[in-house]
Protein backbone atom coordinates (compact mmCIF):
# COMPACT_ATOMS: atom_id res chain seq x y z
CA UNK A 1 0.00 0.00 0.00
CA UNK A 2 2.55 2.48 1.47
CA UNK A 3 4.35 1.29 -2.31
CA UNK A 4 1.82 2.33 -4.44
CA UNK A 5 0.86 5.76 -3.29
CA UNK A 6 5.28 6.14 -3.22
CA UNK A 7 4.65 5.71 -6.84
CA UNK A 8 1.81 7.73 -6.95
CA UNK A 9 3.51 10.34 -5.76
CA UNK A 10 6.40 10.29 -8.36
CA UNK A 11 4.07 10.15 -10.86
CA UNK A 12 2.86 13.45 -9.90
CA UNK A 13 5.93 15.36 -9.88
CA UNK A 14 5.57 17.70 -12.79
CA UNK A 15 6.66 16.83 -16.10
CA UNK A 16 8.97 20.03 -16.96
CA UNK A 17 10.65 19.27 -13.52
CA UNK A 18 11.85 15.54 -14.74
CA UNK A 19 12.68 17.62 -18.67
CA UNK A 20 14.68 20.05 -16.66
CA UNK A 21 16.09 17.49 -14.15
CA UNK A 22 17.51 15.42 -17.46
CA UNK A 23 18.98 18.12 -18.82
CA UNK A 24 20.81 19.31 -15.94
CA UNK A 25 21.81 15.30 -15.26
CA UNK A 26 23.30 14.39 -18.38
CA UNK A 27 24.49 18.35 -19.30
CA UNK A 28 22.78 18.49 -22.23
CA UNK A 29 22.60 21.90 -22.77
CA UNK A 30 22.11 23.83 -25.62
CA UNK A 31 22.50 27.59 -27.45
CA UNK A 32 18.54 27.37 -27.53
CA UNK A 33 18.39 26.75 -23.63
CA UNK A 34 20.62 29.76 -23.28
CA UNK A 35 18.49 31.99 -25.64
CA UNK A 36 15.00 30.62 -24.12
CA UNK A 37 15.82 31.64 -20.62
CA UNK A 38 17.41 35.12 -22.11
CA UNK A 39 21.03 34.48 -20.82
CA UNK A 40 23.52 37.65 -20.90
CA UNK A 41 20.54 40.26 -21.40
CA UNK A 42 23.24 43.38 -22.09
CA UNK A 43 24.76 43.57 -25.76
CA UNK A 44 28.34 43.61 -26.40
CA UNK A 45 30.48 45.02 -28.82
CA UNK A 46 34.06 43.14 -29.30
CA UNK A 47 36.56 46.05 -29.06
CA UNK A 48 39.57 43.78 -29.40
CA UNK A 49 40.89 39.92 -29.90
CA UNK A 50 43.93 38.68 -29.21
CA UNK A 51 44.28 34.52 -29.27
CA UNK A 52 41.37 32.92 -27.35
CA UNK A 53 40.54 36.17 -25.16
CA UNK A 54 38.42 39.07 -26.12
CA UNK A 55 37.18 42.45 -24.70
CA UNK A 56 34.01 43.72 -24.45
CA UNK A 57 32.22 47.06 -24.32
CA UNK A 58 28.82 46.16 -22.49
CA UNK A 59 25.67 48.29 -24.01
CA UNK A 60 24.83 50.57 -26.56
CA UNK A 61 25.30 53.73 -25.24
CA UNK A 62 28.46 54.58 -23.95
CA UNK A 63 28.94 58.35 -23.01
CA UNK A 64 29.48 58.07 -19.36
CA UNK A 65 30.89 61.12 -16.74
CA UNK A 66 32.74 58.29 -14.61
CA UNK A 67 36.21 56.55 -15.35
CA UNK A 68 35.36 53.47 -17.07
CA UNK A 69 35.25 50.20 -15.52
CA UNK A 70 37.19 46.72 -16.49
CA UNK A 71 35.48 43.51 -15.24
CA UNK A 72 37.96 40.86 -15.10
CA UNK A 73 36.12 37.70 -14.82
CA UNK A 74 37.42 34.31 -13.30
CA UNK A 75 39.36 31.71 -15.08
CA UNK A 76 37.55 28.83 -13.81
CA UNK A 77 34.10 29.94 -15.52
CA UNK A 78 33.04 31.85 -17.86
CA UNK A 79 31.71 35.90 -17.65
CA UNK A 80 28.03 35.36 -17.94
CA UNK A 81 27.71 34.73 -14.11
CA UNK A 82 28.03 38.78 -14.30
CA UNK A 83 25.17 38.81 -16.40
CA UNK A 84 23.20 35.86 -15.84
CA UNK A 85 19.82 36.99 -16.68
CA UNK A 86 17.59 40.29 -16.76
CA UNK A 87 16.93 41.38 -13.18
CA UNK A 88 20.12 39.10 -11.77
CA UNK A 89 22.65 40.95 -14.09
CA UNK A 90 25.49 43.58 -12.22
CA UNK A 91 26.73 44.37 -15.30
CA UNK A 92 22.88 45.21 -16.52
CA UNK A 93 22.88 47.36 -13.23
CA UNK A 94 26.12 49.32 -13.67
CA UNK A 95 24.89 50.17 -16.94
CA UNK A 96 22.02 52.12 -14.91
CA UNK A 97 24.18 53.36 -13.20
CA UNK A 98 26.03 55.22 -16.35
CA UNK A 99 28.83 53.08 -16.31
CA UNK A 100 31.04 52.39 -19.61
CA UNK A 101 32.26 48.96 -18.74
CA UNK A 102 34.64 46.69 -20.08
CA UNK A 103 34.44 43.04 -19.67
CA UNK A 104 37.18 40.56 -20.48
CA UNK A 105 36.20 37.46 -21.70
CA UNK A 106 38.86 34.65 -21.67
CA UNK A 107 37.56 32.36 -23.99
CA UNK A 108 38.91 29.05 -23.93
CA UNK A 109 42.51 28.80 -23.95
CA UNK A 110 45.13 26.52 -26.18
CA UNK A 111 47.20 24.07 -25.65
CA UNK A 112 49.64 26.43 -27.38
CA UNK A 113 49.16 28.83 -24.35
CA UNK A 114 50.25 26.45 -21.65
CA UNK A 115 53.30 28.28 -20.41
CA UNK A 116 51.55 30.91 -19.90
CA UNK A 117 51.01 31.42 -15.87
CA UNK A 118 48.88 34.36 -14.18
CA UNK A 119 52.27 36.54 -14.67
CA UNK A 120 51.09 36.43 -18.62
CA UNK A 121 47.59 36.92 -17.96
CA UNK A 122 48.15 39.94 -15.41
CA UNK A 123 51.45 42.13 -16.98
CA UNK A 124 50.76 41.53 -20.40
CA UNK A 125 46.81 40.64 -21.16
CA UNK A 126 44.97 42.98 -18.49
CA UNK A 127 47.62 45.39 -19.18
CA UNK A 128 46.77 45.46 -22.75
CA UNK A 129 42.81 45.11 -21.88
CA UNK A 130 43.42 48.57 -19.28
CA UNK A 131 45.20 49.96 -22.04
CA UNK A 132 42.79 49.41 -24.95
CA UNK A 133 39.94 50.91 -22.80
CA UNK A 134 41.78 54.39 -21.94
CA UNK A 135 42.46 54.38 -25.48
CA UNK A 136 38.89 54.24 -26.41
CA UNK A 137 36.93 56.20 -23.59
CA UNK A 138 40.48 58.49 -23.62
CA UNK A 139 40.00 58.82 -19.92
CA UNK A 140 43.69 58.44 -18.47
CA UNK A 141 42.66 55.95 -15.26
CA UNK A 142 40.10 53.16 -15.48
CA UNK A 143 37.92 51.31 -12.64
CA UNK A 144 39.50 47.97 -12.34
CA UNK A 145 37.13 45.16 -10.91
CA UNK A 146 37.60 41.44 -10.29
CA UNK A 147 35.49 38.66 -9.52
CA UNK A 148 36.80 35.23 -7.68
CA UNK A 149 40.54 34.47 -9.46
CA UNK A 150 39.87 37.04 -11.07
CA UNK A 151 39.77 39.24 -7.93
CA UNK A 152 43.45 38.57 -7.45
CA UNK A 153 44.34 39.35 -10.36
CA UNK A 154 42.74 42.78 -10.29
CA UNK A 155 44.43 43.02 -7.13
CA UNK A 156 48.06 41.83 -8.84
CA UNK A 157 47.75 44.80 -10.99
CA UNK A 158 46.53 47.52 -8.64
CA UNK A 159 49.86 46.31 -6.31
CA UNK A 160 51.94 46.45 -9.18
CA UNK A 161 54.64 49.15 -9.12
CA UNK A 162 54.85 49.68 -12.79
CA UNK A 163 50.94 49.24 -13.27
CA UNK A 164 48.93 50.47 -10.10
CA UNK A 165 48.83 54.33 -12.07
CA UNK A 166 46.29 53.05 -14.26
CA UNK A 167 43.74 52.75 -11.71
CA UNK A 168 41.52 55.20 -10.03
CA UNK A 169 39.61 52.32 -8.20
CA UNK A 170 39.78 48.52 -7.30
CA UNK A 171 36.38 46.56 -6.66
CA UNK A 172 36.89 43.30 -5.73
CA UNK A 173 33.83 40.25 -5.72
CA UNK A 174 34.28 37.38 -3.62
CA UNK A 175 38.46 37.26 -4.08
CA UNK A 176 40.55 36.17 -2.31
CA UNK A 177 44.24 37.21 -0.78
CA UNK A 178 45.25 35.11 2.00
CA UNK A 179 45.00 31.80 0.99
CA UNK A 180 46.51 29.73 4.15
CA UNK A 181 43.47 27.95 5.94
CA UNK A 182 40.70 29.45 3.28
CA UNK A 183 39.10 26.57 3.34
CA UNK A 184 38.20 23.05 1.86
CA UNK A 185 40.45 23.43 -1.32
CA UNK A 186 43.32 24.62 0.81
CA UNK A 187 42.64 21.98 3.42
CA UNK A 188 43.21 19.71 0.00
CA UNK A 189 46.33 21.22 -1.86
CA UNK A 190 47.86 21.14 1.89
CA UNK A 191 47.57 17.59 2.44
CA UNK A 192 50.51 15.13 1.90
CA UNK A 193 50.81 13.64 -1.29
CA UNK A 194 48.50 16.40 -3.22
CA UNK A 195 51.53 16.99 -5.76
CA UNK A 196 50.56 18.97 -8.68
CA UNK A 197 53.32 18.28 -10.94
CA UNK A 198 52.65 14.67 -10.58
CA UNK A 199 48.84 15.28 -10.89
CA UNK A 200 49.22 17.48 -14.28
CA UNK A 201 52.29 15.54 -15.83
CA UNK A 202 50.26 13.95 -18.12
CA UNK A 203 48.48 16.96 -19.40
CA UNK A 204 50.43 19.09 -22.60
CA UNK A 205 49.29 22.79 -22.50
CA UNK A 206 46.00 22.74 -20.71
CA UNK A 207 44.58 21.27 -17.53
CA UNK A 208 41.16 20.11 -19.11
CA UNK A 209 38.05 21.19 -17.12
CA UNK A 210 36.67 17.97 -16.36
CA UNK A 211 40.00 17.41 -14.54
CA UNK A 212 39.86 20.06 -11.40
CA UNK A 213 35.59 20.71 -12.01
CA UNK A 214 35.16 17.04 -11.01
CA UNK A 215 35.96 17.90 -7.33
CA UNK A 216 34.22 21.32 -6.91
CA UNK A 217 30.42 19.65 -6.34
CA UNK A 218 32.22 17.97 -3.54
CA UNK A 219 33.03 21.72 -1.84
CA UNK A 220 29.63 21.72 -0.36
CA UNK A 221 28.55 18.07 -0.96
CA UNK A 222 24.81 19.02 1.12
CA UNK A 223 24.09 21.85 -1.08
CA UNK A 224 24.79 19.64 -4.29
CA UNK A 225 22.23 16.83 -2.81
CA UNK A 226 19.87 19.50 -1.71
CA UNK A 227 19.61 21.19 -4.95
CA UNK A 228 17.14 18.82 -6.90
CA UNK A 229 14.59 18.75 -3.68
CA UNK A 230 14.93 22.52 -3.67
CA UNK A 231 14.13 22.97 -7.30
CA UNK A 232 11.17 20.76 -6.77
CA UNK A 233 9.96 22.44 -3.91
CA UNK A 234 10.30 25.94 -5.42
CA UNK A 235 8.69 24.71 -8.74
CA UNK A 236 5.60 27.45 -9.04
CA UNK A 237 7.84 29.71 -7.77
CA UNK A 238 7.20 32.55 -10.34
CA UNK A 239 11.41 32.87 -11.43
CA UNK A 240 12.87 30.10 -9.40
CA UNK A 241 13.09 27.89 -12.24
CA UNK A 242 14.77 30.10 -14.36
CA UNK A 243 17.29 30.96 -12.51
CA UNK A 244 18.28 27.50 -11.29
CA UNK A 245 18.40 26.52 -14.33
CA UNK A 246 20.43 29.52 -15.58
CA UNK A 247 22.90 28.64 -12.85
CA UNK A 248 23.36 25.54 -13.22
CA UNK A 249 24.06 25.49 -17.26
CA UNK A 250 26.95 28.83 -15.93
CA UNK A 251 27.52 26.19 -13.16
CA UNK A 252 28.20 23.32 -15.93
CA UNK A 253 29.92 25.36 -18.30
CA UNK A 254 33.56 24.85 -17.25
CA UNK A 255 36.84 25.71 -19.37
CA UNK A 256 39.95 24.69 -19.28
CA UNK A 257 43.19 26.14 -17.43
CA UNK A 258 46.39 26.40 -18.75
CA UNK A 259 48.66 24.16 -17.15
CA UNK A 260 50.89 27.18 -15.95
CA UNK A 261 48.48 29.03 -14.52
CA UNK A 262 46.91 25.70 -12.91
CA UNK A 263 50.75 24.79 -11.43
CA UNK A 264 50.64 28.10 -9.79
CA UNK A 265 47.22 28.32 -8.53
CA UNK A 266 47.92 25.84 -6.44
CA UNK A 267 51.97 25.55 -5.08
CA UNK A 268 52.66 29.49 -5.61
CA UNK A 269 49.55 30.69 -4.46
CA UNK A 270 47.26 28.09 -2.74
CA UNK A 271 50.97 25.93 -1.05
CA UNK A 272 53.21 28.78 -0.70
CA UNK A 273 50.40 31.20 -0.16
CA UNK A 274 53.16 33.54 -1.84
CA UNK A 275 50.84 36.47 -3.29
CA UNK A 276 49.83 37.12 0.47
CA UNK A 277 53.42 36.93 1.69
CA UNK A 278 54.35 39.70 -0.86
CA UNK A 279 56.70 37.38 -2.83
CA UNK A 280 54.38 36.59 -5.86
CA UNK A 281 56.05 37.77 -8.86
CA UNK A 282 54.56 39.93 -11.83
CA UNK A 283 56.32 41.34 -15.01
CA UNK A 284 59.24 40.95 -13.37
CA UNK A 285 58.72 42.86 -10.19
CA UNK A 286 57.70 41.18 -6.49
CA UNK A 287 53.84 42.40 -5.84
CA UNK A 288 52.45 43.04 -2.32
CA UNK A 289 49.24 43.95 -1.85
CA UNK A 290 49.71 45.70 1.21
CA UNK A 291 50.72 48.45 -1.43
CA UNK A 292 47.88 49.41 -2.90
CA UNK A 293 46.49 52.89 -2.34
CA UNK A 294 43.59 53.16 -4.40
CA UNK A 295 39.92 53.06 -3.01
CA UNK A 296 38.86 49.69 -2.65
CA UNK A 297 34.94 48.16 -2.57
CA UNK A 298 35.30 44.37 -1.06
CA UNK A 299 32.51 42.30 -1.45
CA UNK A 300 32.79 38.71 0.43
CA UNK A 301 30.07 36.21 0.70
CA UNK A 302 29.16 34.92 4.15
CA UNK A 303 28.32 31.60 2.95
CA UNK A 304 31.12 30.86 0.17
CA UNK A 305 32.13 27.48 -0.30
CA UNK A 306 34.85 28.30 -2.22
CA UNK A 307 36.95 30.60 0.02
CA UNK A 308 36.38 31.64 3.63
CA UNK A 309 36.07 34.68 4.42
CA UNK A 310 39.66 35.12 6.30
CA UNK A 311 41.02 34.96 2.48
CA UNK A 312 39.37 38.14 1.49
CA UNK A 313 39.88 39.85 4.99
CA UNK A 314 43.58 40.04 4.15
CA UNK A 315 42.85 43.66 2.19
CA UNK A 316 42.89 45.33 5.33
CA UNK A 317 46.39 45.31 5.69
CA UNK A 318 46.48 47.50 2.65
CA UNK A 319 47.55 51.35 2.75
CA UNK A 320 44.18 52.28 1.42
CA UNK A 321 42.28 50.37 4.27
CA UNK A 322 44.33 52.45 6.59
CA UNK A 323 43.52 55.46 5.31
CA UNK A 324 40.24 54.78 5.60
CA UNK A 325 39.77 54.10 1.77
CA UNK A 326 38.27 50.34 1.65
CA UNK A 327 34.50 49.75 1.71
CA UNK A 328 34.15 46.41 3.25
CA UNK A 329 31.27 44.66 3.11
CA UNK A 330 29.94 40.84 4.11
CA UNK A 331 26.78 39.81 2.22
CA UNK A 332 24.89 36.93 3.83
CA UNK A 333 24.58 34.96 0.24
CA UNK A 334 26.52 32.09 -1.79
CA UNK A 335 29.80 32.48 -3.86
CA UNK A 336 27.45 33.57 -6.69
CA UNK A 337 24.65 34.07 -5.30
CA UNK A 338 25.36 37.21 -4.16
CA UNK A 339 25.45 38.65 -7.57
CA UNK A 340 23.38 36.54 -9.29
CA UNK A 341 20.72 34.80 -7.34
CA UNK A 342 19.75 35.65 -3.86
CA UNK A 343 17.28 38.49 -3.27
CA UNK A 344 20.22 40.25 -1.43
CA UNK A 345 22.09 41.17 -4.69
CA UNK A 346 20.21 43.80 -4.73
CA UNK A 347 22.05 45.53 -1.45
CA UNK A 348 25.02 44.43 -3.72
CA UNK A 349 24.27 45.96 -6.57
CA UNK A 350 23.49 49.67 -4.53
CA UNK A 351 27.00 48.81 -3.17
CA UNK A 352 28.69 48.33 -6.33
CA UNK A 353 26.44 51.45 -8.16
CA UNK A 354 27.24 53.76 -4.99
CA UNK A 355 30.77 52.76 -4.86
CA UNK A 356 31.30 53.14 -8.77
CA UNK A 357 29.99 56.53 -8.96
CA UNK A 358 31.27 58.19 -5.72
CA UNK A 359 32.92 61.50 -6.50
CA UNK A 360 36.44 61.91 -6.36
CA UNK A 361 36.33 63.77 -3.08
CA UNK A 362 34.66 61.10 -1.28
CA UNK A 363 37.06 58.70 -2.40
CA UNK A 364 39.47 60.20 -0.26
CA UNK A 365 38.04 58.77 3.28
CA UNK A 366 35.78 61.52 3.33
CA UNK A 367 32.70 59.19 3.42
CA UNK A 368 33.91 57.57 6.47
CA UNK A 369 33.97 60.47 8.35
CA UNK B 1 0.19 10.12 2.38
CA UNK B 2 2.52 8.84 -0.36
CA UNK B 3 3.92 12.21 -0.80
CA UNK B 4 4.71 12.19 2.42
CA UNK B 5 6.65 8.83 2.39
CA UNK B 6 8.32 10.36 -0.66
CA UNK B 7 9.35 13.43 1.36
CA UNK B 8 10.83 11.75 3.96
CA UNK B 9 13.03 9.27 2.45
CA UNK B 10 14.17 11.57 0.26
CA UNK B 11 15.31 14.05 3.40
CA UNK B 12 16.31 10.86 5.56
CA UNK B 13 18.85 9.73 2.23
CA UNK B 14 19.76 13.58 2.21
CA UNK B 15 20.53 13.94 4.99
CA UNK B 16 22.47 10.87 5.93
CA UNK B 17 24.73 11.43 2.46
CA UNK B 18 25.34 14.70 3.32
CA UNK B 19 26.70 14.21 6.34
CA UNK B 20 28.75 10.74 5.42
CA UNK B 21 29.95 13.01 2.21
CA UNK B 22 30.80 16.58 4.71
CA UNK B 23 33.39 13.76 6.67
CA UNK B 24 34.87 12.46 3.35
CA UNK B 25 35.94 15.51 1.91
CA UNK B 26 37.43 16.50 5.31
CA UNK B 27 39.20 13.77 6.08
CA UNK B 28 42.92 14.10 5.34
CA UNK B 29 43.42 10.53 4.97
CA UNK B 30 41.16 10.11 1.99
CA UNK B 31 42.04 13.21 0.62
CA UNK B 32 45.69 11.88 0.32
CA UNK B 33 44.68 8.78 -0.59
CA UNK B 34 42.92 10.14 -3.20
CA UNK B 35 45.38 12.73 -4.58
CA UNK B 36 47.95 9.54 -4.99
CA UNK B 37 45.85 7.70 -6.62
CA UNK B 38 45.15 10.35 -8.86
CA UNK B 39 48.73 11.01 -9.18
CA UNK B 40 49.28 7.38 -10.13
CA UNK B 41 47.03 7.15 -13.01
CA UNK B 42 48.23 10.98 -14.31
CA UNK B 43 51.98 9.45 -14.23
CA UNK B 44 51.25 6.23 -16.01
CA UNK B 45 49.21 8.49 -18.50
CA UNK B 46 52.43 10.23 -18.92
CA UNK B 47 54.11 7.67 -19.33
CA UNK B 48 52.09 6.48 -21.99
CA UNK B 49 51.95 9.37 -24.02
CA UNK B 50 55.67 9.34 -23.81
CA UNK B 51 55.41 5.95 -25.72
CA UNK B 52 52.86 7.09 -27.94
CA UNK B 53 55.39 10.00 -29.14
CA UNK B 54 58.34 7.94 -29.20
CA UNK B 55 56.74 5.50 -31.61
CA UNK B 56 55.70 8.63 -33.96
CA UNK B 57 59.02 9.90 -34.21
CA UNK B 58 59.88 6.24 -35.11
CA UNK B 59 57.09 6.27 -37.84
CA UNK B 60 58.83 10.04 -38.59
CA UNK B 61 55.57 11.70 -37.67
CA UNK B 62 55.06 14.53 -35.63
CA UNK B 63 53.35 13.91 -32.21
CA UNK B 64 51.04 15.46 -29.92
CA UNK B 65 53.75 17.11 -28.07
CA UNK B 66 55.72 18.77 -30.96
CA UNK B 67 52.28 19.90 -32.32
CA UNK B 68 52.00 21.80 -29.10
CA UNK B 69 55.53 23.50 -29.04
CA UNK B 70 54.95 24.23 -32.53
CA UNK B 71 51.34 25.69 -31.12
CA UNK B 72 53.39 27.34 -27.88
CA UNK B 73 55.99 29.34 -30.89
CA UNK B 74 53.09 30.35 -32.64
CA UNK B 75 51.13 31.83 -29.49
CA UNK B 76 54.67 33.69 -28.47
CA UNK B 77 55.07 34.61 -32.12
CA UNK B 78 51.76 36.48 -31.52
CA UNK B 79 52.22 37.70 -28.44
CA UNK B 80 55.71 39.62 -29.85
CA UNK B 81 54.06 41.27 -32.47
CA UNK B 82 51.20 42.78 -31.05
CA UNK B 83 53.83 43.83 -28.39
CA UNK B 84 55.66 45.62 -31.42
CA UNK B 85 52.59 46.73 -32.87
CA UNK B 86 51.27 48.92 -29.31
CA UNK B 87 55.38 49.97 -28.90
CA UNK B 88 54.75 51.40 -32.26
CA UNK B 89 51.42 52.66 -31.74
CA UNK B 90 52.81 54.92 -28.55
CA UNK B 91 56.00 55.84 -30.57
CA UNK B 92 52.99 57.46 -33.61
CA UNK B 93 51.29 58.92 -30.46
CA UNK B 94 54.10 60.17 -28.79
CA UNK B 95 55.50 61.96 -32.60
CA UNK B 96 51.99 63.09 -33.09
CA UNK B 97 51.94 64.76 -29.69
CA UNK B 98 54.91 66.64 -30.32
CA UNK B 99 53.96 68.32 -33.72
CA UNK B 100 52.43 71.28 -32.16
CA UNK B 101 55.90 71.65 -30.98
CA UNK B 102 58.05 70.85 -33.72
CA UNK B 103 56.01 71.76 -36.68
CA UNK B 104 56.21 75.77 -35.97
CA UNK B 105 60.05 75.87 -36.60
CA UNK B 106 59.54 73.61 -39.57
CA UNK B 107 56.54 76.38 -41.06
CA UNK B 108 58.69 78.88 -40.16
CA UNK B 109 61.69 77.46 -41.90
CA UNK B 110 59.34 76.78 -45.18
CA UNK B 111 58.24 79.86 -45.03
CA UNK B 112 62.65 81.52 -44.73
CA UNK B 113 63.33 79.35 -47.52
CA UNK B 114 60.42 80.43 -49.93
CA UNK B 115 61.37 83.81 -51.35
CA UNK B 116 64.57 81.99 -52.11
CA UNK B 117 62.86 79.53 -53.97
CA UNK B 118 60.75 81.60 -55.91
CA UNK B 119 63.95 83.68 -57.27
CA UNK B 120 65.64 80.45 -57.64
CA UNK B 121 62.07 79.21 -60.12
CA UNK B 122 61.46 82.70 -61.56
CA UNK B 123 66.03 81.94 -62.41
CA UNK B 124 64.87 79.10 -63.95
CA UNK B 125 61.93 80.47 -66.06
CA UNK B 126 64.59 82.93 -67.82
Amino acid sequence: MQEQEAVKATQEIPEAYREMLSRSVTKSYTESDRHRLGMEPTPKVQVFRQGCWTLYRCGTEFASDYDPVLIIPSLINRNYILDLLPGHSLIEQMKLAGLDVFLIDWGDPDAGMGNYGFDQYVSKWVKRAVRQVKKITGKARVQLAGQCIGGMMATMYAAHPDLREDLSTLFLLTAPLDLADSGLLAQWTATEGFDVDKLTAAFQGLVPAHFFHASFPLLDPKNQLAKYRRLLENFEMPGFKEIWEALDIWGSDNVDFTKQAYTELISTLYQENAFYKGEYMVGGRKVDFKDIDVPILSLVARDDHVFTEKAAFAIHECKAAKKGRLDYHVIPAGHVSLIAAHPVRVHTYTLVREFLTRPEQLRTGAKKK
Amino acid sequence: MGEDIMKQWAENWEKLMGDHLEKLVHNEKFISEMSKSIAATMTGKAFYSKALDEQMAAMNLPSRTEIVKILQKLTDIEERLIDLTERFEDYVDAQQAKPAVKAAPAAEKQEAAAPARDAKARKQKK
